[in-house]
C-alpha cells in the first residue's frame, strides 16, 4: 500500500483578471506505508495545495494521485468517503477547524458516525478512548472549543482525524499556530501515535527544525515543484540545491549566540509570482549559481546518490 | 556608566473596569545604543509593555503603577501633546502586520511624508528624504514605489516600508513587535539583516519583541524573558542561552529541536499551559508547571534579583552549569 503522486499539476483560474495561478507544476513523489514524508517550503510553494489534493479537497489539473491503487478525485462521493476513512488531514489552525457551537464530544462523534466504525451505543466509549489517546482528560468532552487552550484544541483535531482509523495522516503546519512551550508536547504526541498506531505521516511545515525532527524523508518545494528530495540526514547534513542551502542557512538558530554575521543575507529577492512563472529553472532569478542556460532549460530531478534527488544543472 | 535611555520601573498594567492585572511590576533599562529582546508566549504581557512605552495601550487597558522614564520624562505622566511629539521621532515602532499598520488607501510616498509633516514643516527637501529612506531599506524603483499603494507590495517589501517609516526621523529607540513573524524564513533573514545593519550604523537603541528565541539569538545584546505578566529572567544573550537560571527559560530552550542532535531524542516539554496573569496572585506564576516548585513558591512571589548581566525571579534557580 502506498500513496503515489505522479506529475501532479494544479492551476487556479482567476476569472476576474483572466490569469492563471500555477500552484503545482509537476510534482511526483511516492510515500511508503509507515514512512514520514516532510514537505518544506515557503508560502506559495504549493505545499498546502498538495496536502489538500492528497485528501481529495482539490482535484489535480493534470497528473494523478493514487492511494492503494485507487485514483483520488471527487468524481464519486462514495469513493471519497472510503478514502477519508484511510487518509485524514489535520489543519494548521485548531481555532477555525472546530465548530465553535459544538461540544468536542460531538465534533469527534460525528466523524465516527459518518464512517460507521462503531455501534451507536459504543460511540461514547470510543470518544473517551480517543481523548485518552491524545492525552486529554475525558472530562473535557462537554467543553466547547473556546474553553480549551490552543494545544488542547489541536489535540482534539488530532483525535477527530484518528477517529476514522486512518492509515495516512496529512499534517499541514500542525504546530505553527501553537505557543512555543506547547509545541514540543504536540510533537512528542505525534511521534508516540505514529509508533503506537503504525501511522504514515505527510508533515508539512515552513519550519525546517520541526521537519528535521520528525521526518524520514524530506522534499523541498519551490514554486510548485520539488527541487530536492532525500533522507532527512542527507537533506540537512548534505544539502545540494542552492535553495535548500539558503533555507537551512536562514533557519533561526539558538545554538550560535551573539554573532551578527549569522544574520548575513542568504538569499536576495523574493519568490516570483506564480502567475508568471520564470522560464527555465524557476529558481534562477535568485540563484547564486545561475548560468545563462538556467533561464531556458528547466532541470528535472536526478539521482545524485542512493535516492538523493536534486533538480539543478549546476551541482 | 552612562545613563539609561529608557528606564521602566515597577510597571503595572491592568484593565480599567473590574481591574485585572495584565503586567505585574516590570522593571528594566535600555542603554543608549543597546538592543534588548523581550521573549514570551501569547498573553505574557510583552506587547502591552511595549505599547505602554508609546502610550498606545488599547482602550480599557491602562498603566496601573510604576514609571517609564525616557530622556528624563516620565511617559506615564506625560500629556498627550508630549507623547505625540515623541512618537515617530524619538521613539518609533514597527508592528507585526504591515498590511494593517499601513493605510490601504493612501499612496506610500504620501504616508511617509505624513510622518515628517507631523513633526516638522515639509520643505523642498522632504520628498528626497523619503526617497532616500526607502532606498536605504532596499526598495527597488523608489520613484514608482512612492506612487504605489500597500497592496501592490509583498509582505516583505511592506515590512521594509514600515522600517523606512520608523527610521525616517532617526529615532533614539526603535520598538519592534514581532515584525518578522508573518514572513517566510528567507525574507525574515533579509529583514533581520537590514535592521541589525541600520541599528549599528545609527547607534540606535532597540526593543525587539518576539516569541521565537532563535530570532533574537544574534540580534540583541540583552534578553528579557516574560511569563504571565512578569519578568522571570533577564540578562545578556550569552548568559540566557548558555546558562539559563529560571526553570521556564530552561524548559523553553530545551523544548526547541536541536539543529545538531543526530539521535533526535525526545523533546523536553513543559506540562500544562500558561496561567492568566490576573489569577497568579502573590505566588510564582510558573509554579504550577515547574518541576522544582515547592511550598515556598506558592507562599509568595519571587523578586527579580541580580545584575544587569544576569537576574532571575526564582526561589530555586537552575544553578550554574
Amino acid at each position: 500500500m502506498s500513496l503515489d503522486i505522479i506529475d501532479v499539476e494544479k492551476r487556479y483560474l482567476n476569472r476576474a483578471s483572466g490569469t492563471t495561478i500555477n500552484a503545482l507544476n509537476g510534482v511526483s513523489i511516492k510515500v511508503e506505508l509507515g514512512q514520514t514524508l516532510g514537505i518544506v517550503g515557503e508560502s506559495g510553494c504549493g505545499k498546502s495545495t498538495l496536502a489538500r489534493a492528497v485528501v481529495g479537497l482539490e482535484v489535480p489539473s493534470a497528473g494523478s494521485i493514487t492511494w492503494d491503487g485507487a485514483v483520488i478525485d471527487n468524481k464519486a462521493k462514495d469513493r471519497l468517503k472510503s478514502h477519508h476513512s484511510q487518509v485524514q488531514l489535520v489543519f494548521q489552525d485548531p481555532y477555525s477547524s472546530l465548530n465553535p457551537r459544538q461540544q468536542i464530544e460531538n465534533s469527534i462523534a460525528e466523524a465516527i458516525e459518518v464512517h460507521g466504525l462503531v455501534a451507536k451505543d459504543k460511540i461514547t466509549d470510543r470518544v473517551t478512548e480517543l481523548l485518552v489517546m491524545v492525552g486529554l482528560d475525558p472530562d473535557l468532552r462537554n467543553r466547547y472549543p473556546h474553553q480549551l487552550s490552543g494545544g488542547q484544541r489541536q489535540r482534539v483535531c488530532i483525535a477527530r482525524a484518528l477517529s476514522a482509523e486512518p492509515k495516512l495522516l496529512v499534517l499541514d503546519e500542525p504546530v505553527s499556530a501553537l505557543d512555543v512551550s506547547v509545541r514540543a508536547e504536540v510533537m512528542n504526541l505525534l511521534i508516540d501515535l505514529r509508533k503506537n498506531l503504525g501511522l504514515t505521516y505527510i508533515f508539512i511545515s515552513h519550519d525546517l527544525a520541526m521537519i528535521r525532527y520528525i521526518s524520514d524523508v524530506i522534499a523541498v518545494m519551490y514554486l510548485g515543484k520539488i527541487v530536492e528530495f532525500g533522507t532527512w540526514e542527507e537533506i540537512i547534513e548534505n544539502p545540494v540545491h542552492p535553495y535548500t542551502k539558503a533555507l537551512i542557512a536562514a533557519m533561526p538558530d539558538h545554538s550560535i549566540i551573539g554573532d551578527p554575521a549569522m544574520l548575513a543575507r542568504t538569499l536576495e529577492g523574493e519568490v516570483p509570482d506564480p502567475v508568471n512563472l520564470p522560464s527555465g529553472c524557476s529558481f534562477h532569478s535568485r540563484c547564486v549559481l545561475a548560468v545563462p542556460s538556467c533561464s531556458t532549460n528547466a532541470p528535472t530531478l536526478r539521482d545524485i546518490s542512493n535516492g538523493h534527488l536534486v533538480a539543478c544543472s549546476e551541482v | 556608566m552612562s545613563k539609561p535611555l529608557l528606564s521602566v520601573s515597577g510597571l503595572g498594567i491592568s484593565t480599567v473596569q473590574d481591574p485585572r492585572s495584565l503586567v505585574n511590576s516590570v522593571s528594566f533599562e535600555i542603554m543608549p545604543g543597546e538592543a534588548v529582546g523581550v521573549v514570551g508566549e501569547s498573553g505574557s504581557g510583552k506587547t502591552l509593555t511595549a505599547l505602554s512605552i508609546l502610550g498606545l495601550l488599547p482602550r480599557g487597558v491602562a498603566v496601573a503603577g510604576g514609571s517609564i522614564v525616557f530622556n528624563d520624562i516620565d511617559l506615564t505622566k506625560a500629556n498627550p501633546e508630549t507623547m505625540r511629539n515623541l512618537r515617530g521621532s524619538d521613539i518609533s515602532m514597527v508592528y507585526q502586520d504591515p498590511m494593517t499598520a499601513l493605510n490601504p488607501v493612501m499612496k506610500l510616498g504620501r504616508q511617509l511624508l505624513e510622518v515628517i509633516e507631523s513633526h516638522e514643516k515639509l520643505d523642498y527637501n522632504s520628498v528626497a528624504r523619503v526617497e532616500a529612506a526607502l532606498r536605504e531599506v532596499g526598495i527597488p524603483q523608489v520613484e514608482r514605489a512612492m506612487e504605489s499603494y500597500p497592496h501592490e507590495f509583498s509582505g516583505g517589501m511592506r515590512q521594509r516600508v514600515m522600517i523606512a517609516m520608523a527610521l525616517l526621523l532617526s529615532p533614539k529607540l526603535l520598538i519592534a513587535d514581532e515584525p518578522t513573524t508573518a514572513l517566510d524564513v528567507t525574507i525574515q533573514q533579509q529583514i533581520l539583516a537590514l535592521v541589525s545593519e541600520q541599528r549599528r550604523k545609527r547607534d540606535m537603541s532597540m526593543l525587539w519583541i518576539t516569541h521565537d528565541l532563535g530570532v533574537v539569538a544574534n540580534l540583541v545584546d540583552r534578553l528579557i524573558v516574560m511569563y504571565a505578566g512578569n519578568i522571570v529572567e533577564a540578562g545578556t544573550v550569552q548568559e540566557i542561552f548558555t546558562n539559563p537560571q529560571h526553570p521556564y527559560t530552561h524548559g523553553l530552550l530545551s523544548s526547541l529541536p536541536s539543529r545538531t542532535d543526530k539521535s533526535r531524542k525526545r523533546l523536553t516539554s513543559i506540562p500544562g499551559v500558561p496561567q492568566k496573569p490576573w489569577l497568579v496572585g502573590n505566588t510564582c506564576a510558573f509554579a504550577p508547571r515547574c518541576f522544582k516548585a515547592t511550598g515556598e513558591c506558592t507562599a509568595s512571589a519571587p523578586k527579580l534579583v541580580g545584575t544587569l548581566e544576569k537576574s532571575v525571579a526564582c526561589f530555586h534557580p537552575m544553578g550554574d552549569k
